[in-house]
């Protein structure tokens, strides 16, 4: 088991330097592409920094626990695309290079992780960073917090990366069609940079279980900033476990059912 | 003359038209992307108590929001993905020796795209909108809001056609265009109504091509913008199409002769 582990862990560290290698063969276009996810970060603090000029903002909210929000949504959105892209996996499933990938004796899963994600949505986490450690600094969070803070976003982030993974093998499996899924990315961004709470109980349901953006960016800022209490957070990360779980077999199931799309 | 053009309209449109579906998703996620913003500036009207902020009212910031949702169907530059694709597979070399002009023939190849879009994407959403909300357009703003559609057609693809001419020198225009798009959405008023802005950085904003992809549509369907401006925007809109057309007729002159392909 730990050998596994331990063979598959080595195979995402050697995919990941090679990616890197490839990437820096064109440094510019890198840099462009970062520029690129570095303005989903600028806008979200543009459109936070207007509705908080013109307006009292959101219930319950200052502004820069807003930024934290949303800050911690641009990271975890930059995480789960460095991961997979819907929109590559698809291609890939659809003109047969997928299959030569799996037939090698790797978790499918950590291969898919390893192979099909956008190296280039780095951007996003690193200007999310920025912001989050502007935001943190300016609300007083205690190092503690962070800490706790870190902890559900990472389980939470791995939580959103697997049902996005298997989202797209399903619909992949049901449609020979997963593309759009980037729209659920798209979407799952946009709709986590704000506090579950305006959704009213529908959208915490839907973004907690449902699409869980809500996870990794409302629920450790909830914490910190004592909107919910300890015990609530305990049963986040209860869910955030089950989900990955869940999230992990039904992959590994939806794989086995996957026909090659020929080549 | 004019039959060859429309031949390869018909081809694409044609293509095109096999898939119906993903329109309709599209305008569906389109839509759900939207309503994020819609509920996010309810709740910001409801917690400040607002009946308007900076004279837009809750419901001309729904329709507002949604209108520009079913814009982002034409706010890609598609005629620079004809181009790049056509550069990159060498396609470009066979283009430019048949006796059609190869600049008509990427945007004759592009049109089908934004004008299904447009029928069965944008289209339904407005008039649906236009419903619900219960809008009154005059005839006058009606007419303008159709040339300012074709007017951001036009800015954003010269754009397009002045990035994917570039292709030949750069291997990925993809970057460059994403950046431009989301410069669109950012300064054009694709995320909320750019009198939301300082009023400085609205009036400089409104000396640019920026807006008039999403704000000046969308400002004129909701009545955001008062009817007596529209005729200095169009014509505003109409200056930003020529300059950028002049500019990509220039860039072509010069990317055409750095142009060298070897056939097999």
């Amino acid at each position: 088991m730990l050998e596994s582990v331990s063979r598959n862990l080595q195979m995402y560290y050697s995919s990941q330097k090679v990616l890197w290698k490839d990437i820096a063969t064109y440094r510019a276009q890198f840099i462009v592409w970062i520029f690129v996810f570095m303005l989903s970060t600028i806008s979200s603090v543009i459109t936070i920094t207007i509705i908080y000029d013109v307006s009292s903002g959101v219930a319950g909210w200052s502004y820069y626990q807003m930024l934290v929000v949303s800050s911690l949504a641009n990271m975890m959105i930059g995480l789960v695309l460095y991961n997979i892209s819907p929109q590559r996996l698809a291609r890939t499933m659809r003109n047969g290079q997928f299959d030569q990938r799996i037939l090698k004796p790797y978790n499918p899963v950590v291969t898919m992780l390893s192979l099909y994600g956008t190296k280039t949505s780095i951007g996003s986490v690193i200007s999310g960073a920025l912001v989050f450690g502007y935001a943190a600094y300016m609300t007083g969070i205690s190092v503690i917090g962070l800490f706790e803070m870190l902890m559900i976003f990472a389980l939470g982030v791995v939580s959103l990366t697997m049902f996005l993974l298997m989202i797209t093998l399903l619909s992949y499996v049901l449609f020979n069609s997963a593309g759009y899924m980037q729209w659920v990315a798209n979407i799952a961004s946009r709709a986590a940079q704000y506090p579950l709470t305006i959704y009213g109980l529908p959208g915490i349901l839907l973004f907690t279980v449902g699409l869980p953006v809500g996870l990794a960016a409302f629920y450790p800022s909830a914490l910190v900033f004592g909107k919910i209490s300890p015990i609530s957070i305990v049963l986040v990360i209860g869910i955030e476990a089950f989900t990955v779980a869940v999230y992990y077999y039904a992959c590994k199931w939806l794989t086995k059912k996957y026909r090659s799309g020929g080549g | 003359m004019k039959s060859k053009y429309f031949s390869v309209f018909k081809v694409f449109s044609k293509n095109l038209m096999a898939y119906r579906a993903e329109i309709a998703l599209d305008a569906v996620f389109y839509m759900l992307s939207s309503l994020v913003m819609v509920v996010v500036w309810i709740a910001v009207y409801h917690f400040s108590d607002l009946t308007s902020i900076s004279g837009i009212t809750i419901s001309s910031m729904t329709v507002y929001l949604f209108a520009i949702g079913s814009i982002g169907f034409l706010s890609w530059p598609g005629v620079a993905n004809v181009l790049e694709s056509d550069m990159r597979s060498g396609e470009i070399a066979s283009s430019l020796i048949r006796p059609i002009k190869y600049p008509y023939a990427t945007f004759v190849r592009e049109i089908p795209e934004n004008l299904i879009f447009s029928f069965a994407g944008t289209l339904p959403i407005f008039i649906i909108i236009y419903i619900i909300a219960g809008l009154h357009l005059t005839a006058m703003q009606v007419v303008m809001l159709i040339i300012e559609m074709v007017l951001a057609y036009l800015i954003i693809n010269f754009i397009g056609f002045i990035i994917g001419s570039l292709a030949i020198y750069i291997t990925d225009i993809y970057g460059i265009l994403s950046g431009v798009t989301w410069a669109f959405s950012l300064l054009g008023g694709g995320i909320m109504p750019l009198l939301l802005y300082p009023k400085l950085f609205y009036g400089i904003l409104m000396l640019t091509p920026f807006p008039f992809l999403y704000y000046v549509p969308g400002g004129t369907f909701t009545g955001i913008i008062p009817a007596a401006q529209l005729p200095g925007l169009v014509a505003e809109g109409a200056i930003w199409a020529l300059v950028l057309l002049l500019i990509a007729v220039v860039v072509w002159k010069r990317v055409s002769r750095d142009i060298n392909a070897v056939g097999v």
